[in-house]
């Protein structure tokens, strides 16, 4: 069963402005449309009181909500903020999907060893949110990426809804049909004039249904080609030696492996990952000739990265890998490493196979460490 | 410095330093040529200092002297000029004066003393060579070279010769690779040695359509210099270990296809229009006496096309990339039979002539 924890900012934009700002705090606050020109961005919950909302045109808000503070559209700040929003979610999942700069999908299935229920987990991630960096924000969890997206949008503003498995269809039926995303004003008319009010009329009309709600999610899984496979972890003492940070990548590494022999994905492009003490954080890829599953080649492109692109002396509290540009067919093998990746691909077969019958701890490299050659 | 020259005579020798002058302009001077006269003789060169060309032309020499002058806007005004001549005068400063007919043009230059110079190579150091086979071994490799600049040993085509006087050139992309080999004498290499892409298109040109005649080849440290009748060619090798190529061709594969290769081409070219645009894969399944080529892209629909061919092996479907066939089916001289041998779908194959046992092309089968 999966788990996914879909997370969207309340008012990004005009919250971030009273975040940084406490006199604005608990006043209507509008981003854009500054002397009545252009449309509004975001508008506060205390500026929505009085009718304002995104896509306003300034003239129309500044006659309903005069006493507004009307401030120009900071978007880097804004960015700065979604990242960090970003690197939250992170720690609880690999498999993160960003929608927008304030809206994002945490793929929660199988965190629950580390973690605990999904549920605690989900309302940590808000409460993270909230009081780090003194954000509202609003989440729904489901097992189904539409449904936890619906009940996010039902649980605004600051709220969040648990959809349990199960009751989706109960929870959905009620619902106007224009609550679906994706249903737009057109859609809509066209839906009601076939007589489609509630998403329960459309869920009774398996042609129609189909089209506008796709409620399996193996659907969702042929989308994930151009997605990538990732790991990462905060250390739990930040690390200086760059000997010490090839092993923890080689972890990491290992697993990413794993996961893309498992998915039977071959990567293309190869990432690296690194944030420092001071929370500087560097990406760096390499793509590759002959796309790889194995962790040996995997890692080779790894530690190379590391070593190029390591500020010596920084200290590091978070490193990365991540697999992407993910291809089932469509490339050649090298001509001159066509013996070595035939006998990788046996001893993957085989470690993947005793791993799966005696678990992961069954075999392993004898040195993480795998010395120039 | 002033002298005068045919239009013609310039614009020919001008023709040959357009490619090779500096694009991303690291030092300003390389975008320049420079232009040095003395006796009755013009010398005109460019180089970007891994590749460079000289080459010499008559005219009327009324003051010796050399300028430095942007190659590209010298070329397009010559090619423009009004009259038969062209008069190029130093002035002040490093500026230069070009008149033809009523035109005048005066043009920035830069101090030709800075001009990085043409490296020495010793009269005796150059062999001759047959420039029509010289033409074909380069033409028959050059497209196997890795535009990959991190697999820097692999930008260029490796030569070497062995005692017999056998000269081979190998070039590889680490998809596909092409041997040649021909008896044209030595070259008096010891080793072998990487010649860079870029300085092998220029040969090319300087090549282009010749059949007889001969041109001379030497080396020199870590420089390759080409000569042919006024026009000389240096280029700086690639300093790099070439891969064990001979470990890769196959020496087993056990099923041979023969086909009629101006078909084959053909079919290819037809059926890879609904190859995906970024990997062109393309199946070849063989059976006795025929062969089946199918493309398949899911968001524009799919190809097919049969040939019958002499094949009495087992079944098998491979998968390629439709270029890298395409590629040696285009230089392998039109008509006649090529033979094409595969052991499995994962295992190179093999392109080659039947009476060319000479010139092999190794290509890794795609997964499909």
């Amino acid at each position: 069963m999966r788990w996914f924890f879909h997370v969207d900012m309340d008012a990004f934009f005009a919250s971030v402005e009273q975040a940084l700002d406490p006199a604005l705090k608990g006043k209507p606050v509008i981003v854009d449309g500054r002397n009545g020109r252009g449309v509004v961005t975001s508008a506060s919950y205390e500026a929505r009181k009085y009718g304002v909302h995104a896509a306003m045109p300034g003239f129309q808000a500044k006659k309903l909500c005069p006493q507004a503070t009307f401030l120009p559209n900071r978007r880097r700040v804004y960015s700065e903020f979604s990242k960090k929003i970003f690197a939250i979610l992170e720690q609880y999942s690999p498999e993160i999907h960003a929608i927008s700069i304030d809206e994002g999908v945490v793929d929660l299935t199988g965190t629950e060893k580390l973690f605990g229920p999904p549920v605690n987990t989900a309302q940590k991630i808000l409460k993270c949110i909230r009081t780090d960096l003194g954000l509202p924000a609003s989440g729904g969890l489901s097992s189904n990426r539409v449904v936890a997206k619906i009940a996010a949008t039902l649980a605004k503003p600051n709220g969040f809804l648990h959809i349990p498995f199960g009751s989706e269809e109960a929870f959905l039926s009620p619902l106007p049909v224009e609550s679906i995303p994706g249903v737009g004003p057109k859609t809509h008319k066209e839906l009601v004039r076939r007589g489609v009010k509630t998403i329960g009329d459309l869920l009774s009309n398996p042609e129609l249904g189909h089209r506008f709600l796709d409620l399996d999610e193996g659907g969702q899984e042929k989308r994930r080609h151009d997605h990538s496979i990732g790991n990462e972890t905060t250390l739990d003492a930040p690390l200086k030696e760059r000997d010490e940070m090839e092993k923890v990548l080689w972890e990491l590494v290992e697993e990413v492996g794993s996961r893309l022999r498992k998915e039977r994905f071959y990567a293309r492009c190869i990432t690296v990952k690194i944030r420092y003490t001071n929370f500087k954080t560097i990406t760096r890829s390499r793509t590759l000739l002959s796309p790889t599953c194995f962790d040996r080649e995997i890692f080779e492109v790894v530690r190379d990265l590391l070593r190029k692109n390591l500020t010596p002396g920084s200290m590091v509290r978070l490193l990365g890998v991540s697999a992407s540009s993910l291809l089932t067919s469509g490339w050649q093998e090298s001509i001159f490493d066509l013996q070595k990746r035939r006998s990788w691909e046996n001893l993957y077969r085989g470690i993947d196979r005793l791993r799966r019958k005696y678990g992961e701890e069954a075999i392993g490299t004898a040195t993480p460490h795998i010395r120039s050659r | 410095m002033e002298v005068k020259a045919k239009r013609g005579d310039f614009l020919t020798t001008l023709y040959w330093t357009q490619s090779i002058v500096e694009r991303r302009n690291t030092m300003p001077i390389l975008a320049d040529v420079l232009i040095e006269a003395q006796g009755e003789g013009i010398t005109i060169t460019a180089t970007d200092l891994e590749v460079g060309v000289r080459a010499k032309f008559n005219g009327e020499v009324s003051q010796d002297g050399k300028v430095t002058v942007n190659a590209k806007k010298l070329y397009e005004i010559v090619r423009e000029a009004p009259a038969d001549a062209v008069q190029l005068k130093r002035l002040e400063n490093d500026w230069v004066e070009v008149k033809s007919g009523k035109s005048i043009f005066k043009m920035v230059g830069m101090d030709a003393r800075e001009f990085p110079q043409f490296p020495q190579f010793k009269e005796g150091k150059l062999a001759s060579m047959p420039a029509g086979v010289i033409r074909e071994m380069i033409e028959k490799t050059i497209f196997s070279v890795s535009t990959d600049e991190t697999r820097y040993s692999l930008n260029g085509v490796f030569v070497e010769e062995d005692k017999k006087g056998k000269i081979r050139m190998v070039a590889t992309d680490g998809h596909r690779l092409a041997v040649i080999e021909r008896g044209v004498g030595s070259i008096g290499l010891e080793k072998g040695v990487i010649l860079p892409r870029k300085g092998l298109t220029e040969v090319r040109k300087l090549l282009e359509g010749v059949e007889d005649g001969v041109i001379s080849i030497g080396f020199s440290e870590n420089l390759a210099l080409v000569v042919r009748e006024n026009v000389e060619l240096f280029m700086r090798l690639i300093d790099g270990e070439f891969p064990e190529y001979g470990k890769v061709i196959p020496k087993d594969n056990p099923h041979t296809l023969k086909i009629e290769q101006d078909e084959f081409l053909k079919a290819l070219r037809r059926v890879s229009i609904l190859s995906s645009e970024r990997y062109k894969g393309i199946k070849l399944e063989v059976g006795e006496g025929r062969i089946s080529i199918s493309a398949n892209n899911p968001d524009l629909g799919e190809a097919v096309e049969e040939m019958d061919v002499d094949y009495k092996g087992k079944r098998l479907a491979v998968g390629f990339n439709a270029r890298y066939l395409i590629d040696v089916l285009s230089v392998l001289g039109t008509g006649g039979e090529v033979d094409l041998t595969i052991k499995d779908e994962v295992s190179p194959g093999i392109i080659k002539k039947a009476e060319d046992d000479d010139y092999l092309y190794v290509v890794m089968p795609m997964r499909l």
